[in-house]
């Protein structure tokens, strides 16, 4: 067939789904009628598949990460307190999860008199809603291509153009099943922790955005997987914009992401020592459980893109160049020509003294994967290893620290980095990255010094002004 | 070129299948929860649960209008970050222009940030 790849595939389906189709309508007789070009038949299969996505995303990524989550979750939480945490249920407590969850399931469905049924059953459909899409939205393998030609499209469910704009829209309509959540409960510590959810996450969700934005700004797309392709560069992992150019905005997301998924020290909508358990103090049963999975999944999706936009999301953190062989050139649909360090297939290629571009594309993909999870699984455990550490905010400090210090914060950081963007544009080459270098030093000086003067003063005026409001304070009383 | 323009819609049909699927998944969760689960009604599990104290009137009440305060900065932010993103997308094409036509812009959110910071409506009582 002639025909272009986007005429016979409008909807982007994956190759081998197509082929499966194809080698369906030819090989069995009764389903001859399968016709890839047929408008009606390519909604339907875009429909099929649609449906096959989201079970694996959430009978293959989600559930079981959630799973392992939640018992890494309780384990590391027993080492930060010298016990030894789950360890009864299957070897090593590995199956613990699994069996409450059948406990949950089989556990009564208490709903009390006074509660609003309807609007107490959707707070946690919609809390749930959103959250597998967003796992389809992370790009977990880039593309594979070998002489302009993609081998294999990796392993993303849905490539959208407006990708990062889109997880913070999706992740933000989970607040409002926490708010009915909270409301319907008809009791005054869900009604509480369901407020103080909301303001928390309106609060924190735009130091987030705008952390993000400057990433944005240097990657120039909103899309996820040309952000993880804009940190390829020569120099490996010091190629990753987002943590050495732009560390601020780094610090501020880390921040932010924890606000935003409710975790210590940022729990006050489930502050269990002075609200119960805040929201889902109601709640039991399979509506409890989806709650606990969907804050999981929600602490999953948050690392992940801690990932994506500041760690280099699937890359490896060793240099291409430094080990020689750059031959996998990833080319992605719309941004053509970026070249693929992938240092350890290319190393791998290197010691073995095989031809280049010999090593399998299943291979890379598999070395892409363990570095994301990897990656994703450092933060995780980062997150609760603060968790462990830290005790919690009041809620003033909590809404101050937002609107007074992370706001302003992030607005420089915007200004800077798009100072920094103007004048020292990002480039693919070693030669041209040391030449535009040089040739900017003095705007590079400015801007660090503009960096320095500027996070130091405002760091120092905030705590300036702290220390008088509590010098005022104290003075008074 | 009219194949390039699938491209910026094909995510979309395939989005919403999944919002779909985030949705019924969860309904099927809780309709299989109504049936297997066990139930054994007493009088005292169906009463509100705070702490063990008898409850006293009802929880549907007005809430504070700080949430409403802080609702309304929140909306202008969110808009401003949704002027914002375009921008940062087209900054090589905008140029020194751009650049400077969206610091103008900045500057008059952070005005307007610290007017409502001197206004005591970013304190949290």
């Amino acid at each position: 067939m002639t025909v272009g790849l986007n005429v016979m595939n409008p909807y982007q389906l994956p190759d081998w789904f197509i082929q499966l189709h194809v080698w369906v309508s030819e090989n069995i007789p009764g389903l001859s009628f399968i016709d890839i070009m047929d408008p009606w038949q390519q909604a339907l299969m875009l429909f099929v598949w649609g449906v096959v996505l989201f079970v694996l995303i959430s009978f293959g990524v989600a559930k079981p990460s959630v799973v392992f989550m939640v018992l890494m979750e309780r384990k590391v939480l027993a080492w930060v307190t010298q016990r030894k945490g789950p360890n009864r249920v299957g070897p090593w407590g590995l199956l613990q999860t699994i069996a409450d969850g059948v406990k949950l399931l089989f556990k009564e469905d208490v709903m009390t008199p006074g509660q609003d049924k309807l609007l107490f059953t959707l707070g946690p459909v919609i809390f749930f809603l959103p959250v597998f899409v967003l796992f389809a939205l992370v790009p977990f393998t880039g593309a594979i291509a070998q002489d302009g030609e993609i081998v294999f499209g990796g392993l993303l469910g849905i490539g959208l153009p407006v990708g990062a704009l889109l997880l913070f829209a999706l992740s933000s309509i989970s607040v409002i099943g926490m708010v009915l959540a909270g409301w319907a409960s008809n009791n005054k510590y869900s009604l509480i922790g369901g407020m103080r959810s909301a303001a928390q996450a309106i609060s924190y969700e735009i130091p987030l955005v705008l952390a993000v934005l400057a990433v944005v700004l240097y990657a120039g797309s909103m899309n996820l997987m040309d952000i993880v392709e804009a940190q390829r560069g020569p120099l490996g992992m010091f190629s990753w914009f987002g943590i050495f150019l732009m560390p601020l905005s780094f610090l501020i997301f880390l921040i932010s992401s924890i606000a935003e998924v409710n975790r210590i020290p940022f729990d006050l909508p489930e502050a269990e020592s002075e609200l119960v358990s805040g929201y889902n103090t109601e709640y039991s049963g399979m509506k409890f459980a989806m709650f606990f999975l969907a804050e999981y999944a929600a602490l999953f999706v948050m690392c992940a893109l801690t990932v994506v936009f500041f760690f280099g999301g699937f890359m490896s953190p060793l240099a291409g160049a430094t080990l020689g062989g750059i031959h996998w050139t990833s080319t992605l649909v719309g941004t053509p020509g970026l070249i693929a360090g992938l240092s350890l297939a290319s190393a791998l290629e290197n010691m073995l003294g095989v031809a280049s571009g010999s090593v399998a594309p299943w291979i890379i993909q598999l070395e892409m994967v363990s570095w994301m999870v990897l990656k994703i699984y450092f933060f995780i455990f980062f997150a609760m290893w603060i968790r462990g550490t830290l005790p919690r905010l009041k809620p003033d400090q909590l809404m101050g620290f937002s609107w007074k210090f992370l706001i302003p914060l992030s607005l420089l950081n915007i200004f800077m980095v798009s100072f920094w963007r103007m004048w020292l544009p990002p480039v693919k080459d070693l030669e041209s990255m040391v030449a535009n270098f040089t040739q900017n030093m003095p705007f590079g000086i400015v801007w660090a010094l503009v960096l320095v003067v500027g996070i130091g003063g405002f760091c120092w005026f905030m705590s300036e002004l702290q220390t008088r409001k509590l010098k005022a304070r104290f003075t008074q009383s | 070129m009219e194949a390039e323009s699938y491209f910026h819609l094909n995510g979309f049909p395939l989005l919403f299948i999944l919002l779909l699927g985030g949705l019924l998944m969860p309904l099927t969760l809780l309709g299989i929860a109504q049936v297997v689960q066990f139930k054994n009604p007493t009088d005292l599990k169906y009463t509100t649960y705070e702490s063990g104290m008898d409850t006293f009137g009802d929880a549907k009440i007005q809430f504070d209008v700080k949430f409403y305060l802080f609702a309304l900065l929140f909306i202008l932010f969110d808009i401003e970050t949704v002027f914002l993103f375009p921008w940062a997308v087209s900054f090589e094409s905008l140029g020194l222009r751009g650049l400077v036509i969206m610091y103008l812009f900045l500057d008059i959110l952070l005005l307007g940030l610290i007017y409502a910071w001197k206004k005591d409506a970013l304190r949290w009582q």
